[in-house]
């Protein structure tokens, strides 16, 4: 079973697994059940919440890097 | 000026989580002795330690209430060290590194300043994300950008009738840094759309725009009316977006000097 950040990381990098997971709750719920992600996390994608779902990967990656934690960033970029 | 041995490259990894960077850049990465980050999400940050498990958060120097300045001179100083120990070092910073990157363009300056070989490689910026997003074409009607407190408090001179893109408008007048998701600074907010109704009429429409930092989630955009936007929370990353007032008219002069100039 994956992790929601080996999922997520997955995801991130397949256009055409995301344009299906972007098609609706039932297309993106259909993905997580064939990648084998866990029902909780399969709920928390769905409930589309950032924080949430971020707070997730430093639950489950710890704050890369050597952080302390993860804090927000200014919009530079 | 001799070439010394250490060398810097300066890259960015997007908005988006891992889905933004160029391969030049995960390819620097990778390369890299030595890998310094400003990922502004978890998974950027573990993705990075993936590409090269020598990689490390510089997220550490921000600190509640310190001055942000202090933090980036650190950050400049944490990044030349092992340059200057002869390694081959990537700063790695969210967005684009040249956009609102002052530690970044700093880094390169010095180093070059210092005889080591240093290049800043483009990255996408919230920029970027608004115009594919939002439709914003800056070759129709120009664009102008301006960093919001800057806007504010210099009365940058600026044509309503071109696009207008203030960053950095969740955080106007704070110098410091604060651990908080949203807005650090509602009532500054409030003066820059005071300002902007001076400009245009109460009732143009604006957006503020927060772009995706995951590829699966939906960017936060929020069209109100220069005085409605005035009741919306807004988020520490927020930018805002005006779209330009009525065309402005050819000069018609120049018009016909141009029509002069060309070759028959």
């Amino acid at each position: 079973m994956p992790s929601l950040s080996e999922y997520c990381t997955a995801l991130s990098q397949d256009p055409d697994a995301l344009k299906e997971f972007k098609k609706s709750d039932e297309a993106a719920l259909a993905h997580m059940k064939r990648a084998g992600l866990s029902e909780k996390h399969q709920q928390m994608l769905l409930r589309n919440n950032k924080d949430e779902i971020t707070n997730e990967f430093v639950a489950e990656c710890g704050p890369a890097g050597g952080a302390k934690q993860v804090l927000p960033t200014l919009p530079g970029g | 000026m001799r070439q010394l041995a250490g060398t810097l490259s300066v890259v960015g990894t997007g908005i988006r989580a891992i889905s933004q960077m160029t391969q030049e850049s995960v390819a620097l990465v990778e390369r890299a002795d030595k890998v310094l980050f400003i990922a502004n999400d978890p998974l950027t940050a573990s993705w990075l330690c993936e590409l090269n498990p020598r990689a490390k958060s510089l997220h550490d120097l921000y600190s509640a209430g310190k001055d942000r300045i202090k933090t980036y001179h650190e950050m400049i100083d944490r990044v030349m060290r092992p340059v200057r120990e002869g390694f081959n070092v990537c700063f790695v910073s969210y967005g684009h590194p040249g956009v609102f990157g002052f530690p970044m363009h700093e880094a390169v300056r010095l180093a070059r300043s210092e005889g080591f070989d240093a290049e800043m490689f483009p990255a996408i910026s919230c920029q970027d994300a608004l115009f594919a997003e939002l439709g914003v074409d800056p070759g129709a009607v120009g664009c102008q950008t301006f960093e919001a407190t800057d806007f504010l408090v210099r009365r940058r001179v600026f044509d309503p009738t071109s696009a207008l893109i203030l960053l950095q408008v969740g955080t106007i007048a704070i110098k410091g840094y604060m651990n908080q998701r949203v807005a650090w600074n509602m009532a500054g907010f409030g003066v820059l759309l005071d300002f902007l109704i001076g400009h245009y009429s109460d009732d143009h429409e604006v957006i503020a725009y927060e772009a995706s930092q995951y590829a699966w989630c939906t960017s936060r955009v929020i069209r109100r009316t220069l005085r409605t936007m005035h009741d919306v929370t807004l988020s520490a990353i927020a930018t805002l977006y005006v779209p330009p007032k009525e065309p402005r008219p050819p000069d018609r002069e120049l018009v016909d000097r141009l029509a002069a100039t060309i070759p028959t």
